[in-house]
């Protein structure tokens, strides 16, 4: 760093020891202000005013101690660990990528006005600009980085969440439970789906299990490989298997394509393939309405 | 073989999504020259079973589909290429229950017979099958 780079680095160390307070007060109003009525809600200010408290020590200290161009953030920094925890809390409330980038902005900007207050030599002030160009300038692109990287890591999440809520394994019945298959079963799905299943048949005794594949478009080998394994599964589980919802063109196309499912029931419908699970449990269907009429 | 007219409809085929996409517009094209759901469904079977082949084997490539209908045939043509490294043996790999990656082994057999017309050539530079359902104008086989 040359003289003019050092002194202006000092000076930040200076203001952030004699003016710490009213830095820190200035900073988080604003932040707070700017954001009015946007999703900052569920951020508590006392929160934001501790973790700004604590990066203003931080920084402190990194200036402090043989700051130089060379400075690079690494994640063992504290001021990084510090930024990446607040990103990621951020990320996780869904504020918006612009608020966490505008939090470290608007701090440079504040730490700037300071500055020009006790020294106004042009270039003094444009070596302090490119000091906090080099320190503020990285620190916000981990936040950046952070923040999306939380994101992108959320939606996967979501998306096998929603993996889960589209395999639904539903008790129908004393010991008998309805596989609903819809969609398209890739090998990601089919493999949640049989954990799914054989969850549930273990869990509730299932005697009977109900595959419903009315909902799924095309009964290609792919598919019929998954289904022949999630029903072998489920059958090495003791459970009597029945398979609804074959279309006649599915059927056909099966027999074409040379797949045969093996050794199970099936039913062309859901409700055939229910009185029958019903009939194997040993149980009877009446139609009320003509015993009482 | 039939020249590559420019009507022609290319999906590339990169991914599970790509699958979807060929079998919806052939399911479209069939539809909309009045063949039955059966038909359709056979169209869409085949068109899976080698789309998914060329991105299981070769990491992608692309699906074409033609209406090459006339006066008396409906006609649709499906060509699925791709540029990966080729079936080693035709004949093993059309034989049922033949699989490298633990498949079923039914989907080039299969397609051949779901199919009116079957076509394949393959060689260290790729493999490209062509398939053809065709239908007599005359006869109804809506269902
Ligand atoms: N596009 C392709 N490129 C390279 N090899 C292929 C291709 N398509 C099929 N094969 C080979 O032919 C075999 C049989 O294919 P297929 O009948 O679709 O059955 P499966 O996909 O269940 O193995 C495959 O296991 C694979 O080795
Ligand atoms: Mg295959």
């Amino acid at each position: 760093m040359n003289a003019l780079e050092q002194a202006a680095t000092d000076r930040f160390t200076t203001l952030l020891e004699t003016k710490r307070s009213v830095i820190l007060d200035t900073w988080v109003d604003q932040f707070l202000a700017d954001w009015e009525g946007t999703r900052h809600g569920n951020l508590p200010p006392e929160e934001i005013r501790a973790q700004s408290q604590l990066f203003l020590d931080q920084l402190h200290r990194l200036l402090q101690n043989n700051f130089s161009h060379s400075w690079q953030p690494q994640s063992a920094d504290p001021i990084v660990q510090l930024l990446t925890q607040l990103s990621e809390t951020w990320a996780k409330k869904g504020l918006a990528a612009a608020q966490s980038t505008f939090y470290i902005l608007s701090f440079k900007r504040i730490l700037l006005a300071r500055y020009l207050e006790l020294e106004s030599d042009p270039a003094a002030f444009s070596a302090a600009v490119a000091v906090l160009d080099l320190v503020l300038d990285r620190l916000s692109l981990v936040v950046v980085e952070r923040f999306e990287m939380t994101r992108e890591r959320l939606i996967k999440q979501q998306s096998l969440s929603l993996l889960e809520l589209s395999t639904p394994v539903v008790k129908i019945w004393d010991h008998m439970i309805l596989l609903p298959l819809v969609g398209v079963i890739d090998t990601a799905r089919a493999r949640k789906i049989t954990e799914n299943l054989l969850n549930s048949i273990a869990e509730i005794e299932a005697m009977v299990t109900i595959v419903d594949i009315t909902g799924v478009p095309v009964l290609d080998t792919a598919v019929a490989g998954h289904l022949m394994k999630t029903i072998n599964a489920a059958q090495m589980l003791g459970t009597h298997v029945i398979l609804t919802g074959m279309s006649p063109e599915g059927a056909q196309t099966l027999v074409k394509l040379g797949v045969s499912l093996g050794d199970i029931t099936t039913r062309g419908s859901l409700k055939a393939g229910i009185s029958e699970g019903l009939a194997a449990l040993g149980k009877v269907i009446i139609d009320g309405h003509r015993r009482a009429g | 073989m039939p020249p590559e007219t420019s009507d022609a409809l290319i999906i590339p085929i990169r991914e599970q999504q790509d699958v979807l996409t060929a079998r919806q517009k052939a399911r479209t094209i069939a539809s909309g020259l009045g063949l039955g759901i059966a038909d359709q469904t056979r169209l869409a079977t085949a068109i899976s079973e080698l789309t998914r082949n060329a991105i299981l084997y070769a990491g992608g490539g692309e699906c074409q589909l033609w209406d090459q209908s006339d006066d008396n045939t409906f006609r649709i043509r499906v060509e699925v290429r791709d540029q990966g490294p080729g079936i080693d043996d035709i004949a093993l790999a059309m034989r049922d229950g033949y699989s490298t990656s633990g498949g079923l082994g039914a989907g080039l057999s299969g397609a051949k017979r779901l199919m009116d017309d079957f076509e394949i050539e393959t060689s260290s530079a790729g493999t490209r099958v062509i398939v053809t359902l065709e239908r007599s104008r005359q006869e109804s086989f809506y269902i």
